[in-house]
């Protein structure tokens, strides 16, 4: 119920960006943000933890030192296990930590702004954000990033290429052997993105686990990195990767065409890098004033130049090829994703996993 | 050194050791990270972990790779150190530092090498398709990784054994061939032999590293879904979808407890080897063995290894830098580009980490030399329990595996106060990598100070030095060379070194390793082969000094 | 004034006790030797009056200076002790030159560049290696090696000298003069020697006394003379000389005297048992054996067997009816045949 709502507001926001007024943000910015920037500059630093590759938002924090001179930011990039073992050492040592936290483990996010590690702070820019995207005014999705089946187009013709998770499973029951090993995919058991789309497909189909009892058959290789599972389809070694980030998958498109990437016409996992301010931040006033522009028409611009496709709902894209707009299964930023992290429906859903997979 | 400096200096190094070690202990038995709030006292995580059918999979998988790495790499080892330091092979002396060059590549860039070179659609498999139909191997499965590892751990061996050696008096074997034997069989009956205990200690630091593996078995094994011990720690830190530090310390407890009795053999026979030494007497200058029509295939057989396990990986990989795609159906000349370095040098963060990589490489591994010669110095020929406490100390930190050795130094720094304002500095790196290396670098440096004879020390001594000034007059200015020796090969391990720093990497503190790790998660291919070019360059250029120096020391 | 004086040291390594408590004293101005097998404990007592070995209990001083008592709990480390030490190996420092090795005990005790230089030339003078100065220790002959050595322990006018094995890494022609010169140079400076040897020849040209270890105890001391020819028991009488050595049985005992039966034949010899056992081991120097023919009392009946020439004088080996072998020399070679060898009972001791 929650879900289909969720993915309506979607339906609706994406409806309505053709003509939203492009300049609300701005003036919604001018007239609380100069109290906001006042502060920043006194704070005067700013320490951001993400996940997301520094040379993929070269651009943003470039833009941002730009228009905000003298608030220096120090961007750490790092795995989001260690990103997250850092965060909560560092909060439990009082020793300083970052001012904001941006991760696309969504439910390790979740799971932080849950246990009191997050700030409130209602954003400039939450009018443009869809309400899926923000939860307790506290964690942002900062992006929309579709979950898509990248193939190797030298080795299958886009037009044998699967265009929807039932064309996907049809073809590897029809044909199991021609795909033998030739799938890959993330490992839900040592990857926690892994996890995270395995446990959204369950709720997004019933049939689901047919899928990857089909995936199963085929002897897939498993993955835990994701330039790891991308390297070898673009190589050929693997004729298709399933649930791969399609940010990744376009941005690296734009190097190596053979790279062929499918939004699934069924339906589209949406997933977001969710962002929030830290509890214990010494420098909140520039985190939120980051996060303001992160979310700003600008921001996602910038980050949409790089493939990260924008979460606005103004924005049209950015110029990013993005799913179907019925199609879209936007992941909520909430609480439901807590459930990933109970320990016994973990277990039990990688069982099931685990058993569909090996063909039990 | 006064009595009172020693036992300081003990007590120190014991204390910067166990702490972090401790601190895993105490982890181990709790129920949840140990500054968590509400974490009570449990030994939950021993039975998850003991009872987890994956977790008995990793182990037996584990012991396997390691007694066949251990199976491969001590007689290839040994061979090749026979020829090499026994024998005229032609160019030998350019061959050795090659051979040294798969202890001192990343096993992580190397198994990537590994994949573009021989993997399914690799450059040298699709060729071998053309040529036979089929690819005549299988990269990813076990005899593979067996053999890999085993192949790559050669050096190891070759270290200990050449050393061995060249300690062994020429007379020994030509005593035997004046008897009628030729120079393999000189080789099997005589020198090796000869060098057992020094055989058995290698064989029982490449079985250890076997335990260790990371980066081969990573990139090699993990797809299939086939684990090892390290790999499984992996596996830990997602199965409960938060990182279970519990569950990590439990599985680095029970490889410390497969190291420790495998040190206490060493030292047994690290023993029994100096004393062999002792009882071979002088060593006169050794004459190479004539080996004759003998040494086109010995040349033809360390070529054939040298190809596999180096030059056909490292060539891939730069091939893999230098184009933007690959793979079957791409012709890789039609893709060449600098797309991958240009992008490297437009993000300071990169550039930083090529930078902090030749510091910390350099003057932190010249630092941590220092500090291994303090120490090697305060234990230097004392009789003292405290010496032998402190033997087995140092190399207790090499039973942690680089990653969590990493994050319990973090741990350490962000929660023992004086610390904390060095945390964020490249400080707190150089004295992780120092710890971490510092079973193999203090071994560096006290085989050069055993060389010294006591009495050149004593001699100081009786004439009025204290100890303090015999050491700076006498015993420094005699290890010199051995010490610039140690600093080359300190300086190239912590080039290569990468999963030590994964959490202690801030901005400012970047170093290649680390950033290779985290580049690769997130699908940054272009930059990680990039990097790992740029690496393998200082690597190369680090071997290249050795060799100069090996040249100058050898000519007096 | 350096009386060295050692009382009651304990050395152990492990569960081993080296030194199983001995006490000497070395006059002033004398020069001893410590004489005794490898393991004896010789060069354990040495270093443990350099300092480089602590006993576990005992004292030592030299004049009134106390360098190691363990009740008061003195333990002076080396540097402290003010000694010389002529090391076995000789212990140059191969990275500096013949001149810097023989300045750095003054460059330790801070004397002026001038005064150091101007002892440094005058002890190489001493040694007759004043050209060498400049050269470093791989560049030198064993014994000018040596040289160097005695001269970097002397330079600082050291009351006491210790020389461990100072001539054992020497060719026999080199000892011969290498002997002669330490003593005379030790003797002219009046110094207080102790050198540890394992060859008795060597310890009794040099020094005015000796002192004989064995198993971590001194089994004799005395002048040279009095050692070799007043062995007071069996260990002391074989390692002093070349000897003719057998086991008998003691079958008649006299004034002073014993008679041991060797095979058939019977020898008096000078009674030197405990008198509570029957058993005896004869023992006579090899020189003290006549060669010659006939009969008569302590005479025995053997034909050679083989001659070596030793240069001016032929040793030869004898077999007797028993079995036993006896060496003799003589001043002129002898054609195979039996002899009578005759084994004078004043120089035949019976332990």
């Amino acid at each position: 119920m929650l879900r289909f709502f969720s993915s309506l507001c979607l339906t609706l926001s994406l409806g309505l960006a053709a003509c939203a007024p492009a300049a609300t943000s701005v003036d919604h910015a001018a007239h609380k943000g100069d109290d906001l920037v006042r502060a920043a500059r006194a704070e005067g630093t700013l320490s951001i933890y993400a996940n997301t590759d520094a040379s993929e938002v070269a651009a943003v924090l470039d833009a941002f030192k730009v228009r905000y001179p003298g608030i220096a930011i120090d961007y750490a990039d790092q795995n989001s296990t260690e990103l997250y073992s850092r965060f909560i050492a560092e909060t439990a040592a009082h020793q300083g930590t970052a001012d904001l936290v941006w991760s696309s483990a969504m439910d390790l996010q979740i799971k932080l702004i849950n246990d009191g590690y997050a700030q409130s702070y209602v954003s400039a820019e939450k009018g443009a954000i869809p309400d899926w995207a923000v939860w307790k005014d506290q964690g942002y999705g900062v992006t929309a990033e579709p979950i898509v089946i990248a193939y190797n187009k030298r080795l299958l013709s886009p037009d044998r290429a699967p265009h929807s998770h039932a064309e996907l499973r049809r073809m590897l029951e029809a044909d199991p052997q021609a795909f033998e090993a030739k799938i890959g995919t993330y490992d839900p058991e040592r990857s926690g993105v892994g996890f995270l789309y395995y446990s959204q497909d369950r709720l997004a189909s019933a049939e689901s686990m047919d899928l990857y009892r089909a995936i199963g058959a085929a002897s897939p290789k498993l993955y835990t990195s994701t330039g790891a599972l991308m390297e070898r389809v673009a190589s050929g070694e693997h004729l298709i990767a399933y649930n791969m980030i399609g940010s990744y998958a376009l941005e690296r498109q734009h190097k190596d065409p053979s790279l062929g990437v499918i939004f699934p016409s069924d339906y589209t996992l949406v997933m977001s890098r969710i962002a929030f301010v830290a509890a214990d931040a010494r420098h909140p006033n520039a985190a939120k004033l980051f996060l303001d522009f992160l979310l700003s028409r600008q921001g996602q611009e910038l980050l949409a130049k790089r493939s990260l496709q924008p979460v606005r709902t103004d924005l049209n894209g950015g110029g990013v090829q993005r799913p179907a707009v019925d199609a879209a299964r936007p992941i909520e930023v909430g609480p439901a994703l807590l459930a990933n992290l109970d320990e016994m429906r973990r277990l039990r859903l990688l069982m099931d996993w685990r058993d569909a997979i090996h063909g039990r | 050194m006064d009595r009172k400096l020693r036992i300081g200096v003990v007590v120190g190094t014991t204390l910067a050791v166990l702490a972090p070690l401790l601190l895993v202990v105490w982890q181990s038995l709790l129920t949840g990270p140990f500054f968590a709030r509400g974490v009570t006292l449990s030994g939950r995580a021993f039975l998850f972990v003991f009872s987890d059918g994956d977790f008995w999979s990793a182990l037996a998988n584990s012991s396997l790779v390691a007694a066949g790495m251990t199976l491969i790499a001590t007689p290839v080892g040994a061979m090749l150190a026979f020829l090499l330091t026994r024998t005229d092979l032609p160019g030998r002396r350019w061959i050795e530092p090659l051979i040294l060059a798969p202890m001192f590549i990343s096993s992580l860039v190397l198994a990537f090498g590994f994949v573009v070179a021989f993997g399914p659609v690799g450059v040298v498999s699709l060729w071998a398709r053309d040529l036979f139909g089929v690819v005549p191997w299988n990269l990813y499965s076990m005899p593979s990784l067996i053999l890999i590892a085993g192949l790559t751990h050669v050096p190891h061996v070759y270290l200990y054994a050449s050393s061995a050696l060249r300690n062994l008096g020429s007379d020994v074997e030509e005593a035997a061939r004046s008897t009628g034997a030729g120079p393999l069989r000189v080789a099997l009956t005589i020198s090796l032999p000869m060098i057992r205990p020094s055989l058995l200690y290698a064989s029982v630091l490449v079985f250890f590293l076997g335990f260790e593996l990371f980066g081969l078995p990573l990139v090699l094994a993990d797809p299939q879904g086939r684990l090892v011990l390290a790999t499984y720690l992996y596996k830990l830190t997602n199965i409960l979808g938060v990182p279970s530090y519990q569950l990590m310390a439990v599985v680095v407890l029970v490889i410390v407890a497969i190291a420790l009795p495998l040190v206490f053999l060493q030292r047994k026979l690290l023993a029994a080897a100096d004393r062999y030494v002792s009882v071979k007497g002088k060593a006169t200058n050794p004459k190479p063995i004539s080996i004759g029509a003998w040494r086109w295939p010995a040349v033809a057989f360390i070529c054939a290894w040298l190809l596999f396990t180096v030059i056909c990986p490292v060539l891939a990989l730069v091939l893999r830098a230098f184009v933007s795609s690959w793979g079957e159906g791409v012709n890789p000349l039609a893709m060449l580009t600098l797309d991958n370095f240009r992008q490297v040098a437009a993000y300071p963060s990169l550039v930083r980490g090529v930078v902090n990589t030749l510091l910390i490489a350099s003057v932190g591994g010249a630092a941590a030399v220092c500090l291994y010669a303090l120490i090697s110095l305060a234990a230097h020929r004392w009789r003292s329990g405290w010496a032998t406490l402190l033997d087995y100390v140092v190399l207790l930190p090499r039973a942690m595996p680089g990653i969590i050795a990493g994050l319990a130094v973090f741990w350490v720094f962000l929660f023992f106060p004086p610390l904390q304002p060095f945390r964020a500095t490249l400080l707190s790196l150089w004295a992780a990598y120092t710890l971490v290396w510092m079973a193999y670098g203090m071994r560096l440096v006290s085989a050069s100070l055993l060389q010294i004879g006591p009495e050149l020390e004593e001699a100081g001594r009786v004439t009025g030095g204290g100890p303090a000034r015999v050491s700076f007059d006498i015993t420094l200015p005699l290890v010199k060379a051995g010490l610039v020796g140690a600093w080359l090969l300190i300086f190239v391990t912590f080039l290569r070194e990468y999963s030590t720093g994964v959490y202690l990497l801030s901005p400012g503190t970047e170093v290649i390793g680390s950033l290779l790790v985290s580049q690769w998660a997130t699908g940054a291919v272009d930059i990680v082969v990039a990097l790992s070019t740029i690496n393998i360059a200082m690597v190369l250029g680090g071997l290249f000094l050795i060799a100069l120096f090996q040249r100058k020391a050898r000519n007096g | 004034m350096a009386e060295l004086v050692a009382q009651d040291i304990h050395v152990r390594y492990g569960k081993n006790d080296v030194l199983k408590g001995v006490s000497a004293r070395f006059g002033d101005g004398e020069i001893v030797a410590l004489l005794g097998r490898s393991g004896s404990g010789k060069s354990t007592l040495l270093r443990a009056i350099a300092g480089l070995e602590t006993p576990v209990s005992g004292r030592i001083t030299v004049a009134d200076r106390v360098l190691f008592d363990s009740e008061a709990k003195v333990n002076l480390p080396p540097e402290a002790r003010e000694l010389g030490l002529v090391f076995q190996s000789y212990a140059l420092w191969p990275h500096k030159t013949v001149a810097a090795n023989v300045a750095y005990p003054l460059k330790l005790r801070k004397r002026p560049a001038a005064e150091i230089d101007q002892a440094v030339s005058e002890v190489l003078a001493g040694v007759g290696l004043e050209a060498y100065a400049a050269r470093y220790p791989s560049e030198l002959s064993g014994g000018q090696q040596q040289r160097v050595a005695l001269a970097r322990a002397l330079v600082y006018s050291p009351p006491l000298i210790l020389l461990d094995e100072p001539l054992s890494n020497l060719d026999a022609k080199l000892r011969e003069e290498a002997r002669l010169f330490i003593r005379e140079v030790i003797k002219t400076r009046k110094l207080t020697a102790v050198f540890v040897t394992h060859d008795q020849v060597e310890a009794m040209a040099i020094a005015d006394r000796i002192m004989l270890l064995d198993q971590g105890r001194i089994v004799q001391q005395g002048a040279p003379e009095a050692l070799y020819s007043q062995p007071e028991s069996l260990f002391v009488a074989d390692f002093m000389g070349v000897n003719n050595r057998v086991e008998g049985k003691i079958v008649a005992r006299g004034e002073g005297l014993v008679q041991i039966a060797v095979g058939d034949q019977r020898l008096w010899g000078v009674d030197k048992t405990d008198g509570r056992s029957d058993a005896g081991t004869g023992l006579v120097r090899v020189e003290q054996v006549g060669v010659g023919e006939g009969q008569g009392d302590n005479h025995i009946q053997a034909a050679l067997e083989t001659s070596l020439y030793l240069g001016g004088r032929w040793e030869h080996v004898f077999r007797a009816p028993g079995g036993a072998r006896v060496r003799a020399e003589t001043q002129r070679p002898l054609a195979p045949a039996a002899y009578a060898l005759h084994v004078p009972r004043e120089h035949l001791w019976v332990f």
